[in-house]
C-alpha cells in the first residue's frame, strides 16, 4: 500500500488538528471528529476512521496520553488528553502553521 | 525514551489490539446511534457509520505499523513459513545445507587454527605485552635459543624488557613408587619464571627465585595440573613426596594450576623444575647454566609499560653488540631477534614460515566457500522458477517488493545457518578425529578443546555472509514479478533476457571455479609428486624406526653402549630385517645438531678457516642401513672404539666446502674450537636433512662408541612391510629393559607424509582442493544441465518447427549443445587466466613447480570439456526426441 502524497499533507495538518481539539479537554476518538467538524464548520470532514493511526502516533511520541473512562452518554471510551510537552508542541506547530500561511499569502498575493 | 516506550508496545501487544478493536468498535456505535437520532433506518446507520469509518482492516494495518514492531512480527511469519518450505522439500534443503556446509567447515576448522597460531591470546597473565627473545646465526637457517648466561645478562642490562624468564623443555623419564617409567617433557625453568610471569600454585607452591640458578641447587619440582591429575589421581599427598625424574629424587613442592601446560606455548609439560637443579637431573646438561655456546633456552619477558617493540629490539641490538664484543667465540654473526608472543607460536623457531602457510590456505578455504556459495545460488535460482506462481500470489496480494525479498532472505538465512551449524559440527569432529586417531606426538601438544568465542563468532559470520552471498541475488531476482503477464500466462513463460543471463553467468562462474580449484589441486598433486621423487640421498622405503633415550634411563656410557651393541646384535637377528643401524639424527627429525668444524689446512675461500656442517653419531651400519651411496673410501666399522683413532664419514657437500678439489679421504679436521682432530675415512651422497627444498648442506657422521649421543633412533630396513615388525622390535627392545620407554614409532615414509617440513602442507592442500574441486565440477555440471535442460523446456516450440521444416534430430542436438558448450568454453578460457595467475603465485611456495605446468592445465581443461560436454548432450538428446505435433500444439 504505497502511501497517498495527498493523505501525507493531511497527516501533518491532523496531528495539529488533533492536538488542538484536545487544548481544553479530554475526548475520546469520536468526539474529537465531532469537534473537528464543528470548528472549521464542516469545511472539513477527515476520514474518521484515519484519526485512530494518527492519535496512536500521536501517542507513541508522548504528546497526548489515554485513559479508558464513561463517555457522557454512559458509554466506555478511550479518552485523550494532551500532555505538557503536547501543549508545547501545540504551541509549536500553531506558530510555524501561522508562518506557512503567511508565508504562502505572500506569495498568493504576490503572484 | 520513544524505545521505551515502543519495547511497552511490544509487551503489551495483545492488550493494545483488543483495545484498538474495541476502540474502533464503539467509534462505529456512537456514530451509527448519531445517524439514527438523524433519522436513518438501523441498518442503514450502521452501514453509513462505517462508510464514514473507513476500510477498518486497513486503518488498523496502518495503526499497526505507527505503533511499530510490525516487521517483527513479519520475520517471525518469515521464519515459520520458512521451516515450512524446508520441510516441504527436504531434498533440496539437505543439498544447500550439505555444499555450505562444507564450505563453512574448511574454513571453520583453518580458522581454528589461525586461532590458536596467531589470535588467541597466551593464557599467561599480561600476554599483549610478552615478547620472545632469539638470536639469529649464519649457521642455522632457522632462529635459535639463548644461553643461560647471555639471558642473565640481557635480564640484568636490558631496560626495556621486564621479568625476563628462560625455559627449556626437554624429555625426561617420569616415575614414581617405583612404577615403570615414562616419558614425559618437563620444562626447566629459571627460578624466577612463575613469580614473574605471575603463575600461581594449585597446591603447595611454585617455584621461586630462592630455588636457585647456579648448579647444586635443591631438586624440586612443581607438577602439572595435568599430570598431577592423570599420573598420580589428583592425590593431595604428593605433596612432599619423591618422584623420580631420570632416575632421580625430585621432591615435589606443589602443583601448577589447571589451565597451564608450560610457558611453552605449544608444547604440555608434566613438570618443572628449576635451572639449578640441572645437575641433578640431567648430569650431562650441567654446562648449560655457564656455557655461552650452548643457545638452548628460551627467553621470554614482557615489553615495559609504554615501551614499543621497537624499542625493546634496537636496545637487544646494542646489548648483542656488546656481547658479541665480549666474547667473540660463541657469538660470531649473532643478530637479535624479538617478536611478540602471539607470532612465535608453534615454537619461535619456525613461526615466520607460518604466515606463507597461512595465506596459501585462507586462499584456498576461501575459494572453497565462494564455490559453494555460487552453486547455492544457482541452485536457488532454478529453485525460485518453481516458485513464481506462488510469488505472484503474494504480490497481488499486497506484498512489496521488499516484503518477497525479505521473506526470500529469510529462507536462505535459515539454510545457512543449518549450514552453519553443520558445517561447525563437521570442522569439530575432524578435529576431534585426527587427535583422538593420531598417534601421541613428541612432545606433546596442548590440545586445548574448550569452544572460544572467537571460534562461534568466525562461524556465525561466516554463515551468515554465505547465507547472503548464495541468497541474495536469487531473492532479488525472483522477487522481480511482473504482475499481469504472470496471472494471464499461468506457467513459466515469458522469461526476460535479463533472467537468463544471469543463470549463464552463475554457470561461467561455476564452470570457472571448478576448473580452478581443480587445476589447483593438480598443482598440488604435481609438486607431491616432485617432492616423493627429489632424490633425497637415501632410500626412504621400507625404513621402520623407533626411538628411546638411555640418558634419561640413568644409563653411563658403558651400559649405554652395551645395551646398543647388544639390541644391534638381536635386531640384525630377526629374519625380514635387511640391515639395522642407530643413529642420534635421522633425516626430517626434529631436532639437528650442528657444529663449526675446522679442516686442517682450510681452503683460503673458508671464512675463518670455519665450516659449518650437521653431525650425527651413529653405530656402524646405519649409512648401509638408510641407504646412502658411499663415494669413496669406507663406512663407520665395529672397530672404530673409543680407544682407536677418531675417524668420521663426510658427505660431499661438507667435502667440498673444505677441501675443494681434493680427495677428502685422510684429510684432518677439528669438531670445535681446540677440539681432538677428526681423520675422514669416507666420503657419501649428501643426503636431505631438514627440508626437502634445502641446498646441499655439509654434514658429516662420527661413531657412537667415540662420541655418545641419547637419545638414539633405531633405524631397522625390512625386507617386507615394516610396520607389521614394529611391535617384535618393541620385544627385543624391552628384552633388554622392560621398563624403557620407547617413542616416535613410525615408518620413514610415515615421518616423511607427516612432517610440515616433507608432505605435510601438499597432502592437505591437495586433498583439500581435491574434495572441493569434486564437489564444485559435479555441481556446475548439475547447473550446466540444468540450464540446457531448462533452454530446451523453453524452445520446445521452437524445436518442434524446426523439425517440422525438416531438420534432422542432429542438427537440433548440435544447436542445443553449441549453445551449452558456449557457457562452458568461456567459463574454462576465464577460468585458464586466473588459474595462470595462481600457478604462478604457487610456483613461488610450492616446491618443484614450475611458472607454468602445461600438462596439469591441458588434462583439467580435458576434463571439464568432456564432462560438460556430457552434461549438454544429455538433454540434447531429449531435444531430439520431441515430436513437433505435440510441441507445436503445446501452449
Amino acid at each position: 500500500m504505497a502511501p497517498n502524497p495527498k493523505a501525507d499533507l493531511l497527516q501533518g495538518t491532523l496531528d495539529l488538528l488533533i492536538l488542538k481539539s484536545l487544548q481544553n479537554e479530554p475526548m475520546h476518538g469520536f468526539g474529537i471528529a465531532v469537534r473537528i467538524g464543528q470548528m472549521s464548520k464542516d469545511m472539513l470532514t477527515v476520514e474518521q476512521g484515519s484519526l485512530y493511526p494518527a492519535l496512536y502516533r500521536l501517542e507513541e511520541q508522548g504528546w497526548i496520553k489515554a485513559e479508558w473512562g464513561v463517555s457522557d452518554n454512559n458509554r466506555k471510551a478511550k479518552f485523550y488528553s494532551l500532555t505538557t510537552t503536547g501543549r508545547k508542541q501545540l504551541a509549536a506547530e500553531e506558530q510555524s502553521w501561522a508562518k506557512l500561511s503567511t508565508a504562502i499569502n505572500l506569495v498568493l498575493g504576490n503572484a | 525514551m520513544n524505545i521505551l516506550r515502543r519495547l511497552r508496545t511490544l509487551f503489551r501487544k495483545e492488550k493494545l489490539e483488543t483495545e484498538m478493536a474495541e476502540e474502533m468498535r464503539l467509534h462505529l456505535e456512537m456514530q451509527a446511534e448519531r445517524n439514527r437520532a438523524a433519522g436513518m433506518s438501523p441498518d442503514d446507520a450502521h452501514y453509513a457509520a462505517q462508510r464514514q469509518f473507513g476500510n477498518v482492516a486497513s486503518l488498523q494495518e496502518q495503526a499497526r505499523e505507527v505503533r511499530g514492531w510490525v516487521w517483527l512480527d513479519q520475520l517471525r511469519q518469515d521464519t515459520q513459513f520458512a521451516f515450512r518450505q524446508i520441510a516441504k522439500s527436504p531434498g533440496f534443503a539437505a543439498v544447500v545445507v550439505l555444499t555450505l556446509a562444507f564450505g563453512i567447515a574448511v574454513n571453520s576448522a583453518l580458522f581454528g587454527m589461525m586461532n590458536v597460531f596467531f589470535l588467541q591470546p597466551s593464557p599467561l597473565p599480561g600476554a599483549d605485552r610478552l615478547v620472545i627473545l632469539m638470536h639469529r646465526t649464519d649457521m642455522m637457517k632457522m632462529p635459535i635459543g639463548l644461553s643461560y648466561p647471555d639471558y642473565r645478562d640481557y635480564r640484568e642490562r636490558l631496560k626495556n624488557v621486564e621479568g625476563l624468564i628462560a625455559f627449556m623443555p626437554t624429555p625426561a623419564h617420569l616415575s614414581a613408587d617405583g612404577a615403570a617409567p615414562q616419558r614425559v617433557w618437563v620444562e626447566v625453568v629459571s627460578p624466577n619464571a612463575f613469580v614473574e610471569i605471575g603463575v600461581p600454585a594449585a597446591l603447595g607452591r611454585v617455584l621461586v627465585p630462592a630455588d636457585g640458578e647456579a648448579k647444586g641447587a635443591a631438586p624440586v619440582a612443581v607438577l602439572a595440573y595435568d599430570c598431577w591429575k592423570n599420573h598420580f589421581g589428583a592425590d593431595p599427598g604428593m605433596l612432599g613426596r619423591v618422584v623420580r625424574l631420570n632416575g632421580k629424587p625430585f621432591t615435589v613442592v606443589g602443583v601448577a594450576p589447571e589451565r597451564f601446560h608450560g610457558f611453552h606455548s605449544m608444547i604440555a609439560a608434566s613438570a618443572f623444575v628449576p635451572a639449578g637443579a640441572i645437575d641433578t637431573f640431567r648430569p650431562s646438561m650441567a654446562d648449560m647454566l655457564e656455557w655461552r655456546g650452548a643457545p638452548a633456552w628460551r627467553v621470554m619477558g614482557r615489553l615495559k609499560p609504554g615501551v614499543s617493540l621497537e624499542t625493546a629490539r634496537a636496545e637487544t641490538v646494542v646489548l648483542l653488540e656488546h656481547l658479541t664484543k665480549e666474547y667473540p667465540d660463541t657469538h660470531r654473526n649473532y643478530r637479535s631477534y624479538v617478536i611478540p608472543e602471539n607470532r612465535a607460536r608453534p615454537d619461535p623457531s619456525v613461526a615466520e614460515y607460518l604466515p606463507v602457510f597461512a595465506a596459501l590456505f585462507v586462499g584456498l578455504v576461501t575459494l572453497v566457500l565462494a564455490s559453494a556459495c555460487a552453486n547455492v545460488a544457482n541452485l536457488m535460482i532454478a529453485r525460485a522458477a518453481t516458485r513464481q506462481h506462488e510469488l505472484t500470489v503474494r504480490a497481488a496480494l499486497g506484498a512489496g517488493r521488499g516484503r518477497l525479498i525479505r521473506q526470500l532472505l529469510v529462507e536462505s538465512l535459515l539454510l545457512a545457518a543449518i549450514a552453519g551449524l553443520v558445517g561447525w559440527l563437521l570442522a569439530k569432529g575432524a578435529g576431534w578425529a585426527m587427535h583422538a586417531f593420531s598417534p601421541p606426538s613428541d612432545p606433546p601438544v596442548v590440545a586445548d578443546f574448550s569452544p572460544s568465542w572467537r571460534s562461534y563468532l568466525f562461524t556465525a559470520t561466516i554463515s551468515l555472509v554465505a547465507g547472503l552471498a548464495s541468497g541474495l541475488l536469487p531473492a532479488l531476482r525472483a522477487s522481480r514479478v511482473d504482475l499481469v503477464s504472470r496471472l494471464k500466462c499461468g506457467t513459466a513463460e515469458a522469461m526476460t533476457g535479463g533472467r537468463h543471463r544471469l543463470r549463464d553467468m552463475l554457470v561461467i562462474g561455476q564452470v570457472t571455479m571448478s576448473l580452478v580449484v581443480l587445476i589447483c589441486a593438480g598443482l598440488f598433486l604435481q609438486s607431491l609428486r616432485r617432492v616423493q621423487s627429489v632424490d633425497l640421498g637415501f632410500r626412504s622405503e621400507r625404513l621402520l624406526m623407533l626411538s628411546y633415550d638411555l640418558s634419561l634411563q640413568g644409563y653411563d656410557d658403558n651400559r649405554s653402549r652395551n645395551f646398543n651393541d647388544d639390541l644391534l646384535a638381536r635386531v640384525r637377528a630377526i629374519p625380514g630385517v635387511a640391515s639395522a643401524g642407530l643413529t642420534s639424527h635421522v633425516p626430517f627429525d626434529k631436532q639437528i645438531n650442528a657444529r663449526e668444524v675446522r679442516p686442517e689446512n682450510p681452503p683460503p675461500q673458508l671464512k675463518d678457516g670455519i665450516a659449518q656442517a650437521k653431525i650425527a653419531m651413529a653405530s656402524p651400519g646405519f649409512s648401509e642401513t638408510l641407504g646412502v651411496r658411499l663415494r669413496h673410501g669406507r663406512g663407520l666399522r665395529a672397530t672404530d672404539q673409543a680407544n682407536t683413532p677418531r675417524v668420521a664419514v663426510v658427505n660431499v657437500a661438507m667435502a667440498d666446502v673444505c677441501w675443494p678439489g681434493q680427495d677428502a679421504v685422510g684429510k684432518r679436521f677439528q669438531p670445535w674450537k681446540d677440539g681432538p682432530w677428526i681423520e675422514v675415512v669416507g666420503v657419501t651422497e649428501t643426503a636431505k636433512y631438514m627440508m626437502l627444498s634445502e641446498p646441499p648442506t655439509p654434514s658429516f657422521i662420527v661413531p657412537l662408541a667415540q662420541e655418545t649421543s641419547a637419545p638414539v633412533t633405531l633405524l631397522v630396513r625390512t625386507l617386507g612391510e615394516p610396520s607389521p615388525l614394529a611391535s617384535r622390535l618393541r620385544a627385543e627392545v624391552q628384552a633388554l629393559d622392560p621398563q624403557l620407554p620407547l617413542y616416535d614409532v613410525q615408518t620413514m615414509d610415515e615421518l616423511m607424509g607427516n612432517s610440515v617440513f616433507a608432505e605435510l602442507p601438499l597432502r592437505m592442500g591437495m586433498g583439500l582442493a581435491l574434495v572441493q574441486g569434486g564437489i564444485s565440477l559435479v555441481l556446475a555440471i548439475m547447473g550446466l544441465y540444468a540450464v540446457v535442460a531448462f533452454g530446451v523446456a523453453q524452445r520446445s516450440r521452437e524445436i518442434g518447427i524446426r523439425m517440422a521444416l525438416g531438420a534432422n534430430a542432429d542438427r537440433v542436438v548440435t544447436l542445443v549443445v553449441k549453445e551449452g558448450m558456449r557457457l562452458a568454453v568461456l567459463g574454462v578460457a576465464v577460468g585458464v587466466v586466473f588459474s595462470a595467475l595462481l600457478g604462478l603465485g604457487l610456483s613461488k611456495v610450492l616446491f618443484g613447480l614450475g611458472a607454468l605446468e602445461p600438462v596439469i592445465f591441458c588434462a583439467v581443461m580435458l576434463l571439464m570439456l568432456g564432462t560438460t560436454a556430457v552434461a549438454c548432450w544429455l538433454p540434447a538428446r531429449r531435444a531430439a526426441k520431441v515430436d513437433p505435433v505435440i510441441a507445436l500444439r503445446a501452449e
